[in-house]
């Protein structure tokens, strides 16, 4: 039986390792080289690699710190931001990523999602995305959570996994960085109409949430920011706290 | 020195790094050269993609197969890594039937899932090992260790006789299989983090 992963996330803003709230307040968090080591060091299942620079959407200017960090970190690594052709993609499995995540590029075209899909395989091809909570319903934004998008949040995924997407990321830009809980909600939702692995991120503050979010779905993977950035927490703690409640998990 | 083969077909930059992490020296062997296998103690096969393609991809290059066959019968350990692995077998089935090694009397066939959520294909992630029979590749092992997978094809072999691990995923399918100085993984050992870096230094000091 697969292992629930449990997968750092690394914001990046140029070579410097950031953390955002609600998509906005970047503070730096030090190098990430160095931090991915740890993380891998200490039982992290995955990477998942991010460029959020407004500015620079080269998902070419990731290439630096993603050769480092696959020279050094012996587990899968996924990385995205501003992906959004085969090149890019090809450029960055090439340089050590095992996975691709694209987000902004889905609504605009998602015979994109299948082709990659056909070079890469489906495995290698995460489709992110990012919602917000208005009047009570989930809507979808693009465009690091700038540009709004009319399209419903199930039919986005019945499209994505029509076009062979291997994995959705979900992510709540209202929970995001403020480590005051995910929201289980959009969790249950998520996992209720994808028959493909789900990774949630956002909202996680402390181990309990985590635990929660796999008690109450079939969600894969949970990846965490602030939680290790911000907090003496690794990986291998949150392992051993989950290990009480029967969670799948690798324990070695 | 250990020789990492190049088919040119997949991204060799993950097992070198992880060889040279170890403190070994590696070798990219290219396989349209000749006279690369000599000065190498261990041959790596990695190995991402489609079956057809690496069988017309080495079979193209025919000094370089009657090579690697003579420096299997000196008895000089070979590693294949999921494909690398596959390709070990006689036969393979993946878009065409081709032509493997055979190196093991195998076949790589589909593996059975059920296509429900729990067991989809390709078959991804963190799964365990159940070790069946010792051998020296497993020092410092343990029973049940988690290593990464990403295959959607499996090995099928004629004789269990070569099968040391067994993996299961719906069904139970080999893991790590191992025939006189030829050894083959299904997961990925250089992305399998401490027990992946283990028993991949394992294979590099091993004397068959």
């Amino acid at each position: 039986m697969l292992k629930k992963r449990i997968i750092p996330l690394l914001l990046l803003m140029d070579d410097r390792l950031v953390k955002t709230v609600n998509f906005n307040n970047f503070k730096d968090v030090g190098n990430p080289v160095s931090s991915a080591k740890i993380f891998s060091n200490s039982d992290a299942d995955e990477l998942i690699l991010l460029n959020i620079n407004r500015e620079n959407r080269l998902s070419s200017s990731l290439i630096p710190v993603l050769k480092e960090i696959s020279e050094e970190c012996f587990i899968p690594i996924s990385v995205g931001g501003g992906i959004n052709s085969f090149n890019d993609a090809s450029e960055i499995i090439k340089n050590g990523a095992d996975k691709i995540i694209i987000n902004s590029i889905c609504y605009e075209n998602y015979n994109f999602v299948k082709s990659l899909a056909n070079k890469l395989g489906r495995q290698a091809v995460v489709a992110s995305i990012d919602v917000k909570k208005i009047n009570n319903k989930y809507v979808l934004f693009s465009n690091c959570g700038k540009k709004l998008n009319q399209i419903s949040l199930e039919e986005h995924i019945s499209k994505l996994i029509k076009n062979n997407v291997g994995e959705i990321m979900i992510n709540s830009i209202d929970c995001e960085g403020t480590m005051s809980g995910p929201d289980l909600d959009l969790v249950m939702q998520v996992t209720n109409i994808s028959n493909v692995p789900i990774i949630y991120s956002s909202g996680v503050g402390n181990y309990d949430h985590i635990k929660d979010i796999f008690k109450i779905s079939e969600v894969s993977a949970v990846a965490c920011g602030s939680l290790f950035n911000f907090t003496d927490s690794n990986p291998i703690r949150v392992k051993s706290y989950l290990k009480n409640y029967n969670i799948n998990l690798r324990i070695f | 020195m250990i020789g990492i083969l190049d088919l040119k077909i997949c991204n060799l930059s993950s097992v070198s790094s992880a060889v040279y992490n170890l403190g070994f020296d590696i070798k990219i062997i290219k396989i349209d050269q000749k006279d690369q296998l000599n000065d190498i103690s261990h041959l790596i096969i990695p190995g991402v993609g489609s079956f057809s393609n690496i069988s017309k991809e080495y079979f193209e290059n025919k000094n370089f197969s009657s090579e690697l066959d003579n420096y299997k019968k000196k008895g000089k350990p070979l590693l294949g890594i999921c494909l690398g692995m596959q390709f070990l077998a006689t036969e393979g089935f993946e878009n065409n039937k081709s032509k493997g090694l055979n190196f093991i009397e195998a076949s790589v066939n589909l593996m059975e899932t059920d296509n429900t959520k729990n067991f989809n294909l390709p078959h991804v992630g963190w799964n365990e090992i159940n070790i069946l029979k010792n051998h020296a590749i497993f020092d410092g092992i343990k029973n049940n260790s988690n290593f990464y997978f990403i295959h959607s094809y499996q090995v099928v072999l004629k004789n269990n006789e070569f099968l040391f691990a067994e993996t299961k995923y719906l069904k139970k399918f080999p893991s790590i299989i191992i025939k006189d100085n030829v050894i083959g993984f299904q997961f990925h050992p250089e992305k399998s983090s401490k027990n992946g870096l283990k028993i991949l230094e394992n294979f590099c000091r091993w004397k068959p």
